[in-house]
């Protein structure tokens, strides 16, 4: 195979992994996210520590974001199948009024998580939800038919070459066979060779120190003729040579036996060693993904577990402007050493809630990057010990960043009202948050 | 006569297990011990050789089948992710664990055309479970399987009631 070909090979190799992983993936993140939310509701006495710790504490968002990607990567497959004309997408394609029933139950659960999960709208979330239903509605069947059939041909064709010549069944039982026969046989007469030499080494040995056995002599005289008699009875003596001519004969007449059996196992071998590369591969792909998701789970769960600063909202702003810091266990603030703290000391907090602390931008602080953090007295004892959350930096901008000089409002030019323009979107963007609190 | 001794067996075998009820192992051991028994039994047998009926009944398809698992499986995650989101909270608001499980036992039942026969015998297994686990003190997953067999038997009344009305 020249160059050109072995690219192309491995080419098509790697479409196919493709291919099949974006059936598998979807596939097995489904069931082990039904099979762990099952055991999890199913026995609430024994817990299943290590699906709480990782798929299962994902939050709404996560999870929407990683069902998303699955659902994007089956999407792909339904491409490629399409392109192959392995597959046809029909629109609403439901054999019977049940199907159609839970179709549209779980395309409405769907949607409502997805929506739930990413937007915080109050007034057009029920449109929205109606309007991806519907687009769940026409995706779910496809889903079912492309996940309901896989095509593993070309991973047979990799294993087993179909190519070459394949040696059938009942020729290789009948090769086996024989085989055995001949092992069997062969044992035997080795046996009998071996016994035989024994025999007559013994013999020999006996007799060259015939002399020295005295008044026994004659008794092995006779114990050695009684053994060769026997011998003789027993292996058929006389017939030892005959055998071995026939069982170098049928060695002979089985050579193409012996050549295809050669090739049978040479061919199982490579199979297997080809099957096990690709079942490798896929497997360290998926493990290694399956990891990862782990991995990140585990860290969400740590970050909620401890006090936390997940976000600063906006984290551009400037002087005597509203911040938002939004994160895990912020608690109450019964305590007053419980405080927001800055390069610049201590930060007055207006509003300080579960998993939200709003505060206003001090005077004092000068241009550039703040970093921010909040300490908070365990258990709500001054003496226990302080815990301090993660730090996170805020960027205070100039206040003429955002809003007009002096010079532009008083002059009327275009410029002037260029950079007011300007201003006014980076206000829009930045500082008017629609979700902060009205006084 | 065989299933006698299996019993006899299982029971003297279990008991012997019994010394680790402290343990987290002894959950496992006793699913494991009622599993046996309604295999013992045959129950399990049972259910497998009515679930076959129902699929000859309606000649659901080999292909058919497996979409139809699949479209189950979707079900399953569905219900989970939108009540582990906090939505439809005027239905899965009222849900204790019992009955979010029954519901999704309900897509199920629907895409696999159960009888009522099949939802009765599977409450009937439902009933050891229950039992057992309130014996030992597994007392959330002995309420759980109470709520799952109370509403299996509904379920299976109700199917009943169809099947007599249309002459299924």
């Amino acid at each position: 195979m020249n160059q050109l070909g072995f690219t192309k090979q491995v080419g098509i190799f790697f479409y196919e992994v493709i291919k099949f992983l974006c059936w598998l993936l979807p596939l097995l993140f489904l069931l082990y996210l039904a099979l762990s939310f099952f055991l999890f509701y199913l026995f609430p006495d024994f817990p299943i520590e290590f699906s709480e710790r990782t798929i299962l504490s994902l939050r709404n968002f996560d999870l929407g974001v990683i069902l998303l990607l699955m659902f994007l990567l089956t999407v792909v497959g339904i491409y490629i199948r399409q392109r192959e004309k392995k597959i046809k997408v029909k629109l609403l394609r439901f054999k019977s009024r049940d199907e159609l029933i839970v179709a549209l139950v779980t395309a409405f659960f769907f949607s409502t998580f997805f929506i739930k999960s990413f937007f915080e709208l109050k007034k057009f979330e029920a449109v929205l939800i109606l309007f991806s239903t519907l687009f769940f509605l026409a995706l779910l069947p496809q889903f079912v038919l492309f996940y309901s059939f896989i095509d593993l041909n070309y991973f047979k064709k990799l294993i087993t070459d179909s190519t070459e010549i394949k040696p059938n069944l009942p020729e290789i039982k009948y090769l086996l066979m024989t085989l055995m026969q001949l092992v069997k046989k062969t044992v035997f007469e080795l046996w009998g060779i071996s016994f035989f030499l024994f025999i007559f080494l013994y013999s020999v040995w006996i007799l060259k120190n015939l002399s020295s056995f005295g008044q026994y002599k004659f008794i092995l005289i006779i114990f050695l003729a009684f053994i060769w008699f026997l011998f003789s009875y027993l292996v058929k003596a006389y017939k030892l040579i005959k055998l071995l001519r026939k069982l170098i004969r049928k060695i002979s007449e089985k050579k193409e036996y012996l050549i295809k059996a050669i090739y049978f196992f040479c061919k199982l071998i490579k199979a297997i060693v080809i099957g096990l590369v690709v079942v490798s591969f896929i497997a360290i792909i998926v493990a290694f993904l399956a990891w990862q998701l782990n991995r990140y789970a585990d860290y969400q769960r740590k970050l909620r577990e401890n006090l936390t600063i997940m976000s600063v909202v906006p984290v551009k702003t400037t002087l005597a402007q509203k911040v938002k810091l939004q994160g895990y266990n912020f608690g109450w603030r019964v305590n007053k050493k419980d405080k927001l703290m800055s390069n610049y000391g201590p930060v007055l907090v207006d509003e300080w809630k579960g998993e939200e602390l709003i505060f206003i931008v001090p005077l004092h602080w000068k241009e550039g990057k703040v970093k921010l953090w909040i300490e908070k007295n365990k258990d709500d004892i001054p003496e226990e010990k302080l815990i301090k959350s993660n730090v996170v930096t805020l960027r205070v901008l100039s206040r003429w960043d955002f809003f007009p000089e002096e010079e532009e409002l008083r002059n009327k030019n275009l410029l002037s009202y260029l950079k007011r323009a300007v201003k006014k979107i980076r206000r829009t963007l930045f500082l008017q948050q629609p979700y902060f609190p009205e006084n | 006569m065989l299933s006698v001794f299996y019993t006899i067996f299982l029971i003297v075998a279990y008991n012997l297990t019994r010394r680790l009820q402290e343990t987290t192992l002894f959950f496992l051991m006793l699913i494991l011990f009622v599993s046996a028994l309604l295999v013992n039994f045959k129950l399990f047998e049972k259910i497998v050789y009515f679930i076959r009926q129902d699929i000859k009944r309606y000649n659901i398809e080999r292909l058919d089948l497996m979409k139809r698992l699949i479209l189950a499986l979707l079900w399953i995650v569905a219900v989970f992710a939108v009540r582990k989101a906090g939505g439809i909270s005027w239905l899965f608001g009222v849900f204790d664990d019992g009955t979010l499980l029954f519901f999704i036992m309900l897509g199920f039942f629907i895409l696999f055309k159960s009888s009522s026969t099949t939802s009765s015998l599977m409450s009937i297994v439902a009933i050891p479970y229950t039992a057992f686990f309130t014996i030992y003190k597994f007392e959330k997953t002995g309420d759980l399987f109470a709520i799952l067999t109370f509403f299996l038997f509904t379920l299976a009344v109700f199917q009943a009631f169809k099947e007599q009305l249309f002459k299924i």
